[in-house]
């Protein structure tokens, strides 16, 4: 299935925050750290794009959000799976891997 | 199912404001927390924070925009919930709705005396019989500017001289005609001092139809609208206003001699206080005789058909309506209009122009009466039943029906 060019970077984006909050919820910020500390600092999120992804994939159902006390000591808003979150969070990753693949059978040099 | 309604039920508009700026206020936190915590100082920290986190207002606007969508479909949702509701209780239906009608209608009743009595006053007679008369179904390619943007207007509001002659002499409906040419700013002369004033350039039968009493002295009349003017001089009629701001209300300014456009008149009368004539959107500060214009300016505008210079208005005979009116008006038009065209335009746009049609307003202008009946509505409505909204506060019921 093809991937249109303006859709690469927001599609990176969902899945990378779905995958940082697979292990359990995390709120904004903390999501920003995961995504930069496992891409091993390749990856970083701008707030200004951070915060409107969470809220989209918050009203696409995948992401549930509840409020808690964050270690600050304050209110803070945290994300959490959810199932239809894990399922489509799985289909992207294997998506993900099968164009990698492909890329990388691509430019293998001949 | 459940986590889409409970999804909804979770945020309202002010609840959404206040979570974002909670939302935010965590995140500056947390990243002062981890400034500090690299070695800047409590300060230098906070206000490295903010700067690091930039520009706040687009993400607000876009993760409210993204929200938004979802208060269209709840919205939608509610309104089928209070039909469903309705189709369930028919008595409270009916009696609601009943309510609302009695309630709207007493409203419109009140505002249309009240609008009658006190809220447009003209100092005339009768000024419910008076009327102004519009050009509709213009042609395709007539053009107006609104704001530096072009547009294609409804009507138009000027007529040019000839056929607002024809106009007279065809119309059976109307006790008189009577318009003015426009006018504006004109170069005025008085005592040698010179200054600007709003003119209004007015046919004689402006004042003896419109039935206004002076003040001092007398107003124009069909007489003094004569090309050269009667035998004494062009005269000029002067607003209340200008006789306090201009002469201190002295006995003496009947008479006083004025010079506009370089043409000299005299001051025949002055108009009683608030009447400030009727073109639209200004206040008139003298009236003189349309046919004064040609000592004025060079311009035949008695026989150019092309310009729009007067703006019509007409005196419905006693016990006309604007019904017949408007019927009568279409009736004579194209007479009318073939009378008034000008002989070299070209084919296809005389046929545009005698298709237009002609057409009777209200002379006291725009929609207000409308406007506020409908605020009134608006008003009223919202004082119904609680029993509409409550569902907002019960988010957890399954939907009933």
């Amino acid at each position: 299935m093809g991937i249109r060019d303006d859709q690469l970077l927001p599609r990176t984006l969902d899945l990378m925050i779905l995958q940082s909050v697979e292990a359990g919820p995390l709120h904004g910020y903390a999501i920003m750290e995961a995504i930069w500390s496992r891409s091993g600092e390749l990856f970083r999120v701008e707030e200004g794009a951070l915060y409107p992804a969470l809220h989209r994939l918050q009203l696409k159902g995948w992401l549930g959000a509840e409020w808690g006390l964050s270690e600050a000591n304050r209110r803070a808003k945290y994300y959490r799976l959810m199932a239809a979150g894990r399922k489509q969070l799985a289909r992207e990753r294997a998506q993900w891997q099968r164009l990698v693949l492909g890329m990388a059978r691509m430019l293998k040099p001949s | 199912m459940n986590l889409f309604l409970r999804l909804r039920g979770l945020f309202t508009r002010r609840d959404l404001e206040a979570d974002l700026e909670t939302e935010l206020a965590h995140h500056l936190e947390m990243k002062r927390r981890d400034l500090e915590r690299e070695g800047l100082t409590p300060d230098a920290a906070r206000s490295a924070s903010h700067r690091a986190v930039g520009n706040t207002t687009r993400w607000k606007e876009q993760t409210r925009e993204i929200w938004s969508f979802r208060y269209l479909e709840s919205l939608f949702s509610d309104a089928s919930y209070a039909f469903r509701m309705l189709r369930k209780d028919r008595i409270f239906a009916v009696v609601g709705l009943t309510t609302l009608a009695l309630g709207i209608g007493a409203t419109t009743a009140i505002f249309s005396l009240v609008n009658g009595l006190f809220l447009r006053p003209l100092p005339v007679e009768r000024p419910l019989e008076l009327v102004r008369l519009v050009l509709t179904n213009l042609p395709p390619t007539e053009r107006q500017w609104v704001n530096g943007r072009a547009v294609r207007p409804k009507e138009r509001m000027t007529i040019p001289f000839p056929m607002y002659e024809a106009l007279g002499r065809r119309q059976q409906v109307f006790a008189g005609m009577f318009g003015s040419g426009g006018g504006g700013s004109m170069h005025i002369e008085l005592n040698g001092v010179p200054m600007r004033l709003r003119v209004s350039v007015v046919t004689g039968s402006f004042f003896p139809l419109m039935g206004v009493q002076p003040q001092r002295g007398r107003l124009l009349e069909d007489s003094d609208d004569v090309p050269g003017g009667p035998p004494s001089g062009w005269p000029a009629v002067i607003s209340d206003s200008m006789w306090t701001r201009m002469f201190s209300r002295s006995p003496q300014t009947v008479g006083a001699s004025i010079s506009i456009e370089r043409a000299p008149f005299a001051i025949a009368g002055i108009a009683p206080p608030s009447f400030k004539g009727t073109d639209p959107g200004t206040e008139t500060d003298i009236w003189i005789p349309l046919s004064s214009l040609e000592s004025m300016f060079p311009w035949k505008w008695r026989t150019d058909r092309s310009f729009g210079m007067m703006l019509p208005r007409a005196r419905l005979k006693t016990g006309i309506t604007m019904e017949q009116a408007a019927q009568h008006l279409a009736a004579i038009a194209p007479a009318v209009l073939e009378d008034a065209k000008d002989p070299a335009m070209p084919a296809p746009d005389q046929k545009h122009f005698l298709a237009m049609k002609i057409e009777p307003r209200d002379l006291r202008g725009t929609n207000d009466r409308g406007r506020l009946v409908r605020r009134g509505a608006v008003d009223l409505a919202c004082r119904s039943r609680g029993r509409f909204i409550d569902r907002r506060n019960k988010p957890d019921q399954p939907v009933p029906g």
